[in-house]
């Protein structure tokens, strides 16, 4: 990782296929879920340019990966706050032959995700979109790691009572 | 709520972390509630992972290194035209920098102003030595060696700002 950041740093071209290679889809995904899918690719592109413009000032005591989010967490909240967009609607199933049960299920927790109270819901994408551990959350939200883990006992509780009111329906 | 202790060791347990408490060690194993909450939690992530997963295609990927590469070619011609504009500054102010960064000589008065401040001079002391009889020829071979030095000191400097 130092070398890719130094690399960043100087400018090397290789640096800047590594660096999209490693985190581009789930800044892709992550940012897609936060602030929805209209300009997730653009949001996704600036998101790389400001890791860009600011690596002179990452300090390489903290990892890479939660400043990164946190570039991303910034960007999607100026993004919600600029477009008045509402989190990405969910994600219409494409898998042929999938049960309709189960796609109505995996709809049913897309959708109460989107419904999560903020904090909650940060969490959530945090850890299964961006896929850093809760160290690394708590880093990006600026909260002992305890917070985070709460947080998303929190969610995930939400969540199971939205699927069981799903089932019992 | 059951085990309240143990809620964030569960769902680090769930998530494939190592529970950081060390008393998780002896209570997970047995636990049927907690054995239980972290299964539904499992089942509930399986069901998360299986809806697709958006990435981003080749040409996206490939735009975003584009646009990096373009930002980073900026920002060297942006560092080379600054250092260009510092160069050429430094070249230019140079020559007119060191006259001024010279110490200037002090100032010295006019040799007419000296001249009248001598005549001035020597009239106070001609008043005074009305009252100071016999002291007179000492003041005044003082008076006239210092008005002649002061004279060659004007006359010298003048000559060497000429």
């Amino acid at each position: 990782m130092k070398d890719l950041i130094q690399g960043l740093k100087a400018g090397d071209s290789r640096a800047f296929e590594r660096l999209v290679e490693e985190f581009g889809d789930r800044v892709h995904r992550y940012v897609a879920r936060l602030a929805g899918l209209d300009g997730a690719e653009d949001l996704t592109q600036e998101v790389f340019l400001r890791v860009y413009r600011s690596i002179g000032s990452f300090e390489p005591s903290g990892g890479l990966a939660p400043w990164i989010f946190t570039i991303a967490t910034h960007l999607s909240v100026d993004h919600i706050r600029r477009r008045i967009a509402r989190p990405m609607a969910p994600t219409p199933s494409n898998r042929s032959g999938d049960p309709v049960e189960a796609r109505e299920l995996r709809e049913t927790l897309v959708e109460a995700v989107a419904r999560l109270p903020e904090e909650q819901r940060r969490v959530f994408y945090l850890r299964e979109e961006a896929g850093l551990s809760f160290r690394e959350i708590a880093e990006v939200l600026r909260c002992p790691p305890g917070t985070a883990l709460w947080r998303m006992h929190a969610a995930m509780t939400r969540l199971r009572k939205a699927l069981k009111a799903h089932m019992e329906k | 709520m059951e085990c309240p202790r143990f809620l964030t060791a569960r769902v680090q347990a769930a998530f494939g972390e190592s529970p950081e408490d060390p008393a998780w060690a002896e209570h997970g194993p047995d636990c049927y509630h907690c054995a239980s909450e972290i299964g539904e939690m499992k089942e509930l992530r399986h069901l998360y992972e299986s809806a697709p997963r958006r990435t981003l295609n080749r040409r996206s990927k490939a735009r975003v290194v584009a646009a990096l590469r373009s930002a980073s070619r900026g920002r060297r011609l942006r560092a080379a035209a600054v250092a260009a504009v510092i160069f050429l500054g430094a070249t230019l102010a140079l020559p007119r920098t060191r006259p001024d960064a010279a110490p200037r000589p002090a100032a010295i008065p006019a040799a007419a102003v000296i001249d009248k401040s001598v005549t001035e001079i020597r009239d106070r002391v001609a008043k005074l030595e009305t009252d100071m009889e016999p002291a007179k020829p000492y003041v005044d071979a003082a008076l006239d060696d210092l008005a002649r030095r002061i004279r060659l000191l004007a006359w010298d400097t003048e000559n060497e700002n000429m």
